[in-house]
């Protein structure tokens, strides 16, 4: 299945396989859960949240500012 | 996950606390937390006007939010400290917001306050741009909250920025830097003086952007260009790995340090490094003769 990311450094697509989870995509993106809030299609998700074909993820990241 | 009040969808796992939560539930959960912050510290009475210092950042905009839901009367104020590129993201941000809450915006600015963005301290002076930048913002805000009659000046200090202060005060020993910090800023009173309170600072910075994703307050995810500073940042990894082995060590670092502040503040309180002049130069307060905004000026 096919997810879209997007985050303050990039935008992309990454494919994973069914019954993926957020945790997963995060491993494989090689990013630490602890350092983003995650939203699903505009939902915030925990990173135990299922994935589906097509589903837009965003990430924000925890550190911003000076 | 569930929420553990209503058995809902959870969004949130705080870990230090033992809890997860639903939208509602966390929205609760962190607004009841700061207002007990702010009652427990004393921080603002409702006939004080407080000065909301906000960069356009998660933790300023969400502060501003909160403190004007809260019916404070609060005016904010803005530092423009001439970073291309980055202050010009952030105070659109601010403006739109104080805009839709109806609260008044004053901009203060470094070039003419100082005569120098911080591009052009910069420029001159390669690896200090933050403690410059500490220094000179520090005292402007203190001077624009006084100009603008204000009796209390709000910063979104977060749980994690008090954290990473504690402990690097610590390792480096200064003791007074410590005893001057804490929820309500300020060893001694004096009338030039607007003391700081910090009324996020039982908040994590995941906890200040999950509220303002929440309640839709649109705030820049911009990062600084000048904000690597190194041993900042180790504290910070160090910090953060200990709180993903062992959920809590913030919080409990923080009410360990708050424990010990009155004792800091009663030892400090009896020297003379609790005394505060004018500065020679501009007038702003100083522990010696030069305050030290004029003094790294003079440096440059």
């Amino acid at each position: 299945m096919k997810i879209k990311v997007e985050s303050r450094d990039f935008k992309k697509t990454i494919k994973l396989p069914e019954k993926s989870t957020v945790k997963d995509l995060m491993q494989k993106l090689k990013l630490r859960t602890e350092d983003y809030v995650i939203s699903k299609n505009k939902k915030i998700v925990l990173p135990d949240e299922k994935l589906k074909d097509g589903d837009e993820i965003k990430l924000y990241s925890v550190i911003s500012g000076g | 996950m569930k929420c553990s009040y209503c058995g809902k969808k959870a969004v949130v796992n705080l870990r230090y606390a033992g809890k997860k939560f639903c939208e509602k539930h966390f929205i609760d959960f962190y607004e009841r937390k700061v207002r007990r912050v702010i009652k427990k510290n004393n921080m603002f009475s409702r006939k004080e006007k407080i000065g909301v210092g906000v960069s356009g950042g998660k933790d300023s905009l969400v502060m501003l939010y909160l403190l004007k839901k809260m019916h404070y009367d609060v005016t904010a104020i803005a530092i423009d400290e001439g970073i291309k590129g980055y202050r010009d993201k952030t105070l659109p941000y601010v403006k739109k917001l104080c805009a839709e809450l109806d609260v008044p915006l004053h901009l203060y600015s470094f070039k003419q306050e100082y005569g120098m963005t911080l591009d052009q301290i910069h420029s001159k002076k390669k690896t200090l741009a933050c403690s410059y930048c500490g220094v000179l913002r520090r005292s402007l805000l203190n001077k624009a909250a006084r100009e603008l009659r204000c009796d209390k000046l709000a910063i979104g200090h977060n749980l994690d920025d008090e954290v990473q202060m504690i402990i690097m005060n610590l390792t480096r020993s200064e003791l007074l830097r410590l005893a001057r910090s804490g929820p309500v800023v300020g060893l001694v009173k004096h009338g030039k003086f607007v003391p700081r309170a910090k009324p996020l600072r039982e908040c994590s910075e995941k906890e200040d952007v999950i509220y303002a994703l929440l309640k839709g307050i649109e705030y820049s995810e911009a990062e600084c260009p000048y904000a690597h500073e190194a041993f900042r940042s180790t504290v910070r990894e160090a910090i953060n790995l200990m709180e993903e082995k062992h959920p809590g060590v913030k919080i409990g670092i923080l009410r360990s340090f708050d424990r010990m502040l009155p004792f800091l503040r009663k030892y400090f309180s009896k020297t003379s490094a609790s005394e505060l002049n004018e500065c020679v130069e501009c007038g702003e307060l100083t522990s010696g003769k030069l305050c030290k905004a004029c003094e790294l000026m003079k440096n440059l």
